[in-house]
């Protein structure tokens, strides 16, 4: 939508708040061991920062940074860095989802799967979030005209 | 459109009622007030913009409205006073992740302990059921896989 | 104090409900929504700090966050609506 393009306080403010935004999804997603918050609300706090520069920005410049595509199989991906982390516990010997066998010390196991699983969750809720943004939006009709 | 609003304020509230769980507060603060709202407003700007009206009478489904409510709340009469520490839900297993969590697992967020090692096949289910959501959508809404750009 | 600060944030949320209800237009509206999650952000800030738990404001920050997306999404579907009803006229 070309005519956002004349907001210029609406998206200067947003170029700032963006990487903010993607910060703290961040510090949400690694801190969820120490503080509220983990996968799912990282996820969805980084999601909510694409969505706001696919609000602003625009459709096609969301999906020029992030096509449809990739987010399918960035989709599928935190699945399967979920669904491994299970596995890689029963090739190490241990039961499945059982974290302890992942590291000599048992805590530190715990540790790094509980990280990779939180990792695994917060990416497929991110882009999930993402592609259902993108395909509700992406049927909308015609952009309106320029004010 | 007063809908919206209201339906903004109600989720507000919902977040205030669970400001006693701090990691339900943060999913409320997250999903209800901003992802679920950009979608529902996304979803009506798919729809028309008028409402059919209403031509059938509206008592019955007040009465049944009103009815749920008031059995909801005589339900809720037998609950446990909030927070006493010898509700059912208290007894069971959460002693045990209370004090042992430190020992066994070493984070400091219970919760985090509890959703991605004690729990950790339901966290995959959920995990599964997000994932299952988002290739719903992408199948019906875009005609399958896209290629390229995204679109047609 | 942080207990009068949280009534005196509260009374300021009943004054943006009654305008959210009543409001005229939907600007009112969108403007009463978006004071609402302000006050919701400094209530979370004050009950945090009242019973001494500064984890609260995590909570706080991504509410703020989220409500200025709201805020955006809002006006940006409410233009999208007007114009599909001149569009129709």
């Amino acid at each position: 939508m070309a005519d956002i393009r004349h907001h210029i306080i609406l998206r200067e403010c947003v170029r700032v708040l963006i990487p903010v935004i993607l910060l703290f999804a961040l510090y949400v997603q690694t801190h969820g061991d120490f503080s509220p918050g983990g996968g799912f609300q990282a996820g969805v706090i980084f999601a909510s920062g694409l969505i706001l520069y696919g609000l602003v920005f625009g459709q096609e410049a969301l999906l020029e940074f992030a096509p449809l595509h990739i987010l399918a199989r960035v989709m599928a991906l935190g699945w399967l860095l979920y669904v491994g982390v299970g596995f890689a516990c029963l090739a190490m010997g241990g039961n499945y989802l059982e974290y302890y066998v992942l590291n000599a010390d048992p805590l530190a196991g715990q540790h790094l799967g509980i990280f990779l699983i939180e990792l695994g969750v917060g990416v497929t809720v991110a882009a999930t979030m993402v592609v259902i943004f993108i395909c509700f939006t992406a049927r909308q009709l015609p952009a309106p005209a320029d004010d | 459109m007063s809908v919206l609003g209201s339906v903004f304020s109600l989720l507000s509230a919902g977040l205030f009622v669970a400001m006693d769980a701090v990691d339900v507060a943060f999913t409320e603060a997250a999903v209800g007030a901003g992802v679920s709202l950009v979608f529902f407003l996304a979803a009506l700007a798919l729809t028309e913009h008028e409402e059919t009206p209403v031509t059938r009478g509206n008592v019955f489904p007040l009465l049944v409205a009103v009815l749920t409510g008031v059995l909801l709340i005589y339900g809720l009469l037998e609950a446990p006073p909030f927070g006493s520490a010898d509700a059912p839900a208290h007894l069971h297993v959460a002693p045990e992740y209370l004090s042992k969590t430190e020992a066994q697992i070493g984070v400091p967020n219970i919760v985090s302990a509890v959703l991605a090692s004690y729990r950790g096949f339901d966290t995959l289910g959920e995990a599964g059921v997000i994932f299952t959501a988002g290739i719903g959508v992408l199948l019906l809404l875009n005609g399958g896989l896209p290629k390229g750009k995204g679109r047609e | 104090m942080f207990i009068f600060a949280g009534i005196v944030i509260l009374c300021a949320m009943a004054m943006a409900l009654v305008r959210l209800v009543s409001g005229p237009t939907a600007y009112d509206r969108v403007l009463a929504v978006n004071m609402f999650g302000t006050k919701m952000v400094l209530l979370i800030a004050a009950i945090g700090f009242l019973t001494g738990r500064p984890d609260f404001l995590d909570i706080a920050l991504a509410y703020a966050i989220i409500n200025f997306i709201g805020g955006v999404a809002f006006m940006k579907f409410i233009r999208y609506w007007t114009r599909a009803e001149t569009v129709r006229k």
